[in-house]
């Protein structure tokens, strides 16, 4: 390992260098994301705390399974009053389109791909040659600009992309936030049922003996 | 120093598992999109047997019906602790009487709520001044009356 550094140009080190730094920023930046997204969940996950507290105070729930149950059927229908706006949109949307192929006599939705691609940046990365690959060397360059085009059909590709991007990501909030309570459930099915000895009162013991005699 | 490697680490972690990530949540999308329309029916079915999702489910309702039926207790009793306070008089001042031997003491409330004694005869008038020295102003009300 010493005697390929050893033979490395100053060029080399400094590549492998800001290379080392990028990846450990990389990793940092995931590590900061991950807490930020655990955070989001476990906020997502009491909204089953808040759904459950009077069915569990009140005993109408006595165990796991029963919990699971009823928790589950909650959070079923808390997804789904959740995601309807979004589904509705995106349905809507998909009517739209078919009535205007229909309308249009189109067959196939290539003029919505054509628009969109238009509308993308072409950008050149530099390389360079480390260790037998190449790797990105320095900031892209533009080639090709976006092109905005300004008739019905482009009109509805740029719509049609942006809603459902917009509609997509709620979509997938709301998938999160199913898994976070999801996770919940089993966490709480567990921790609410479980008896613990340590939380009995210290003179139980002598409580009970002191009613016997009586 | 300690929570940054944590941090950095559990990017590490997130980063090698990150397909398993990508395909379990990619799953489960494909269950939600699933589950929205069963969950559809089941509102379109309920909604033509006369019920609405919105509403609260069986559970939640006897839930609430057993909580009532706990608080509705504990909101009497507060009712008569409170009521005694309402209802509190003031209380005229207690004047204790040690009676002496041979003599007839007659005793009553001013209108400040003043003990006042009223005597029959001198001896019992000096049997009153006498035991009550320490106490002037009791002693004047005393001699105020048997003058009269």
């Amino acid at each position: 390992m010493i005697n390929i550094l050893i033979k490395l140009s100053e060029n080399d080190k400094r590549i492998l260098i800001a290379l080392i730094l990028v990846i450990l920023l990389v990793v940092i930046i995931v590590g900061y994301l991950t807490k930020l997204i655990r955070y989001i969940m476990r906020k997502q996950g009491r909204v089953i705390d808040n759904m459950m507290v009077d069915i569990v105070r009140t005993n109408l729930v006595s165990n796991p399974k029963e919990f699971k149950k009823v928790a589950r059927e909650k959070n079923f229908r808390h997804f789904y009053f959740q995601a309807l706006p979004p589904m509705c949109v995106l349905l809507l949307l998909v009517i739209i389109l078919g009535l205007y192929q229909i309308f249009t006599e189109k067959t196939n939705l290539d003029y919505i791909f054509y628009y969109l691609s238009e509308m993308s940046i072409e950008l050149e990365w530099p390389t360079s040659y480390f260790f037998g690959i190449n790797i990105i060397s320095d900031w892209p360059t533009i080639v090709n600009g976006p092109t905005f085009y300004f008739n019905f059909d482009s009109i509805i590709a740029y719509v049609s992309l942006l809603v459902i991007i917009y509609f997509t990501i709620h979509f997938l909030i709301c998938v999160q936030a199913l898994i976070a309570r999801e996770i919940r459930i089993s966490k709480a099915a567990v921790s609410v049922f479980q008896k613990d000895l340590d939380a009995l009162p210290k003179n139980l013991n002598q409580n009970l003996t002191d009613t016997n005699h009586n | 120093m300690k929570d940054f490697i944590k941090t950095f680490l559990t990017g590490l972690l997130v980063i090698i598992l990150s397909p398993f990530i990508v395909v379990f949540f990619g799953l489960a999308t494909v269950f939600a999109v699933f589950l929205f329309f069963v969950m559809f029916i089941k509102h379109i079915i309920l909604f033509f047997k006369g019920h609405n999702m919105k509403e609260p489910m069986g559970i939640d309702e006897e839930a609430s019906r057993r909580l009532k039926a706990l608080t509705a207790p504990s909101n009497e009793t507060q009712v008569t602790k409170e009521a005694p306070t309402t209802v509190v008089q003031p209380q005229p001042q207690q004047v204790i009487i040690q009676s002496m031997p041979g003599t007839v003491i007659s005793t009553g409330v001013g209108p400040n709520g003043q003990p006042i004694i009223i005597a029959n005869n001198q001896q019992a008038f000096q049997n009153v001044e006498t035991n009550n020295e320490t106490n002037p102003y009791l002693s004047d009300k005393v001699e105020d009356k048997n003058h009269d």
